[in-house]
């Protein structure tokens, strides 16, 4: 990893959010902590993949990056301003999301030029028409549908609009909340290039927030896997897919389908409790399903180290014997 | 030259309503009765309110002693019953327009709020919901004219504060399934105001579910002015109305019956072509909403 003296695009520093919930008539507020302790820095240019099962805290990540929610500590910088010391004009013109499901994220009544220019036309753009044609063309929809409704679009139009919408304002960082997993296979891939062109063509910074493991890997420079609300594992993409160090994420990488019959489903390196985010930890969060587990390990609290390129929430990673290059390595996933 | 079907990318409303009998039926006599409401002093033959004592309760047409001037007869004060027939379509039609309009502002605004932000508010605004809901509205109309006088502006202030508790509750069950989608996330992050999210984003969504409960409050409203007219509480005389016509031809039931039955026929009517209307817009947009 390169740090180069100007701030990175996107810092966060110490994020936790929790919620209260009432979980039953009477019973008292417990808390869910969605996101623990997260720290993340995204270099102006570069791509990062944030990764992890349901549940695990990406979305509210993704929420507090783009300023929409308050964390409970911790601070959000953007291009090495204070997300909160923004206004909404400069905060918009910075960070745009686009969503996982493009059926959801568009608002049904309108018309597809309307939704391409409405960010514009909310912060005071001239030559909205022109530029949603522009728009239009760049991602590769056809100028016809300029009055079409979403619901007469396809997934793939769909989620091709939502990305039109999200550029029309030159924003230096897309956020990318699972944009491909509501979509077929077949147009996944169009999507992901169509992203990738994008951002060279607009010098876009990217957190691509996904479960799919080869979409970021292909996609990705490096890579956070989060486990239950905190980061597990950050690497850069190749060391992570060539040897990781936490045992969760060995599981999600033994856990990716390989697209080959003869080889059957994947080993599972992992227990079958799900994860339970009311529960507390003394220890490590992921210990209840780790398979490398220890008696340390459910009274030691982890914390990130840095293990060759990569850092690590385990401490019992990189010992001898356990080295990750030992484990079956997904060769066909990208 | 035959006819080919075209097949249109966006099978509209329009294109839906015209497959539809009920809707077809219920919305050709909806728009009959407004244009003779709106063209009233064109069509009506005489004035509504002119009093002849000479010509006192005279029968309809299909009646030997009945006299050409007067299509439906006249009244107990010889006033033309078609013409206060045609002027009551326009009480009618006023009243149940106007309470709609403020009891569909009140109830939509308040649906809204409770459903997109949740919580206190929501609670809030149940209560005010059930409240309203343990109000009697026929008893608190009662009292509300007693204590401000009987005149159509009175009467439509009273229903339109009363009658909002389906708007409110309709819209905010749409706004509790509306406001977690994405497009909401999506509108915030690119700075658009509440209000802006609330009115413009996604009011626009429910305008078919809002059709609808105003199709059927539009029928309620206008028996609830034919029941409050004829207990004498809504409109005064000598304005024509409907429940009133039927109020003051109740003494001459057995010897004239048809002073009852035209303005019941015309009431009848009337709610029929809304309600059939309404329920036919339920239909066609209710299931396939996307």
């Amino acid at each position: 990893m390169t740090r180069s003296q100007t701030p990175p695009m996107i810092r966060m520093t110490g994020i936790r959010k929790a919620y209260r919930l009432h979980r039953k008539l009477f019973a008292p507020v417990e808390e869910l902590v969605a996101v623990n302790d997260l720290s993340l820095e995204v270099a102006a240019g570069e791509t990062v993949g944030l990764v992890g099962e349901s549940g695990c805290g990406k979305s509210t990540a993704v929420s507090i990056m783009l300023g929409l929610l308050k964390p409970d500590r911790g601070e959000v910088e953007i291009a090495g301003r204070k997300i909160g010391a923004l206004s909404v004009d400069e905060r918009v013109r910075l960070i745009q999301p686009v969503f996982q499901n493009p059926n959801a994220s568009l608002n049904p009544v309108k018309r597809i030029a309307s939704l391409i220019g409405q960010p514009l036309h909310l912060h005071g753009g001239e030559n909205v028409k022109a530029e949603v044609a522009r728009m239009l063309d760049l991602v590769g929809l056809p100028a016809r549908l300029a009055d079409a409704y979403p619901g007469e679009l396809s997934g793939g139009q769909r989620q091709r609009v939502a990305i039109a919408r999200a550029l029309i304002l030159k924003p230096r960082v897309l956020i990318c909340d699972e944009p491909t997993s509501a979509l077929d296979v077949s147009v996944q891939a169009q999507i992901i290039n169509l992203l990738l062109s994008l951002k060279s063509e607009f010098g876009l910074t990217m957190v691509f927030v996904s479960h799919n493991l080869a979409v970021v890997e292909h996609l990705a420079d490096r890579v956070a896997v989060m486990y239950l609300g905190q980061k597990v594992e950050e690497a850069p993409t190749d060391a992570l897919f060539d040897g990781a160090q936490h045992p969760y994420t060995k599981a999600l990488l033994a856990a990716t389908l390989l697209p080959d019959p003869e080889t059957g489903m994947p080993e599972q390196l992992i227990g079958a409790a799900p994860a339970d985010p009311f529960a507390t930890y003394a220890g490590c969060r992921f210990a209840p399903r780790c398979r490398e587990v220890q008696e340390s390990c459910h009274t030691t609290e982890q914390t990130l180290r840095r293990l060759g390129a990569s850092s690590v929430r385990c401490t019992i990673a990189g010992q001898k014997g356990r080295v990750g290059a030992a484990e079956p390595k997904p060769s066909g996933c990208s | 030259m035959s006819e080919i079907p075209v097949e249109t990318a966006r099978p509209g409303l329009w294109r839906k309503m015209r497959g539809n009998t009920g809707v077809l039926i219920g919305g050709t006599l909806l728009a009959l009765i407004v244009l003779i409401a709106i063209l009233a002093p064109v069509l009506a033959p005489h004035d509504p309110i002119a009093q002849d004592l000479t010509r006192r309760l005279l029968p309809p047409f299909w009646h030997d002693r009945s006299v050409p001037e007067h299509l439906l007869g006249t009244d107990h004060l010889g006033r033309d019953y078609l013409s206060r027939l045609i002027y009551g379509a326009r009480v009618s039609l006023g009243v149940g327009l106007g309470v709609i309009l403020v009891s569909g502002a009140i109830g939509i605004t308040l649906g809204l709020l409770a459903g997109y932000f949740g919580g206190k508010v929501d609670m809030l605004i149940s209560f005010a919901i059930t409240t309203r809901l343990s109000l009697p509205i026929v008893l608190v109309a009662l009292a509300a004219v007693a204590l401000g006088g009987a005149s159509l502006t009175t009467l439509i202030t009273v229903l339109g504060l009363l009658l909002w508790d389906r708007f409110a509750v309709v819209t905010r069950a749409a706004a509790q399934s509306l406001r977690h989608q994405e497009f909401i996330t999506g509108l915030r992050a690119i700075g658009a105001s509440r209000a802006r999210i609330l009115f413009l984003e996604i009011l626009p969504n429910m305008r078919a579910t809002i059709l609808v409960v105003v199709s059927l409050e539009v029928a309620n409203v206008i028996l609830l002015e034919a029941a409050l007219s004829f207990l004498g509480l809504g409109v005064r005389p000598p304005t024509p109305s409907w429940g009133l016509m039927i109020s003051e031809g109740r003494d001459n039931i057995l010897f004239d019956p048809w002073l009852i039955a035209l303005p019941g026929s015309a009431l009848c009517l009337l709610v029929l072509a809304v309600n059939l209307f309404g329920d036919g817009l339920r239909d066609i947009t209710g299931p396939a909403r996307k």
